[in-house]
């Protein structure tokens, strides 16, 4: 029951919305840290449209079991639970080029520091906020 | 902005009449008038959930990079955080004035 209180859409989507800007500053400050280094190509971190896809209203789950007749057949279909939604690293689109081959524009990595950092403090006060909730009905607002 | 409270404060001082024969002392009264209490309690709860999911939108729609003002996002939270607090601290009232009509005497 308890971990149940956690397991709504919402809390799962600000939870990974989290994990994705923490990932995202993480690769921001390594792109940032090998701005000289010859070859190397700027990565990125993409979790925003996985985001939307796991926070849009999805379908009542089959309440039907599946038949098998076979060892390899699937017994549940995808849940929420089973098929988290993805945080992928990949290389960044290149926005200018240097003769040693590395991508990093430091600007843009500025920009999207500052830009991550933002984000990720106000999803942070978003959780807060709505755990806050729970607790206010959970105290009947600390009578 | 809609009213922060989802009581309307102004319908303490001007509260709607409950029935189109207000004062009156029809026998139908009481049953009138306790149902439009309890709408007007349901009608609260819905309000402050309406709220709650609005500014979950909100914040949702600024984690998955859409353009969002982030102010918009913290006055949303707060408005939805104290309608609960209202709406909590109104039923702990109403809760305590039965109590203590409950113990009464007769």
């Amino acid at each position: 029951m308890i971990p149940g209180l956690f397991r709504d859409p919402t809390s799962r989507a600000l939870r990974l919305a989290l994990d994705g800007l923490a990932r995202r500053q993480e690769v921001i400050a390594q792109n940032i840290a090998n701005v000289d280094t010859p070859q190397y190509r700027a990565l990125a971190v993409r979790f925003e449209e996985a985001l939307a896809q796991a926070s849009a209203p999805r379908p009542a789950p089959a309440t039907l079991a599946l038949q098998t007749t076979h060892p390899d057949h699937r017994r549940r279909m995808a849940s929420p639970e089973t098929t988290p939604a993805p945080i992928q690293v990949v290389e960044a689109e290149p926005t200018r080029w240097r003769n040693d081959e590395n991508t990093v524009d430091i600007d843009r990595e500025m920009l999207l520091l500052a830009q991550t950092q933002l984000t990720y403090e106000t999803v942070v006060q978003a959780m807060t906020k709505t755990l806050g909730w729970l607790r206010t009905a959970i105290t009947e607002g600390r009578r | 902005m809609e009213a922060l409270s989802p009581l309307r404060g102004d319908r303490l001082t001007h509260p709607p009449a409950v029935s189109p024969a207000a004062g009156s002392r029809e026998p139908g009264d009481p049953a009138r008038a306790a149902l439009s209490f309890a709408q007007l309690l349901r009608e609260a709860v819905q309000n402050v959930d309406r709220l709650q999911r609005a500014a979950e939108q909100q914040a949702l729609a600024l984690a998955s990079g859409q353009p969002v003002d982030v102010h918009e996002v913290a006055l949303a939270l707060e408005q939805a955080s104290l309608a609960l607090q209202l709406a909590v601290q109104v039923r702990n009232k109403l809760v305590e004035a039965y109590q203590e009509i409950a113990r009464m005497q007769v």
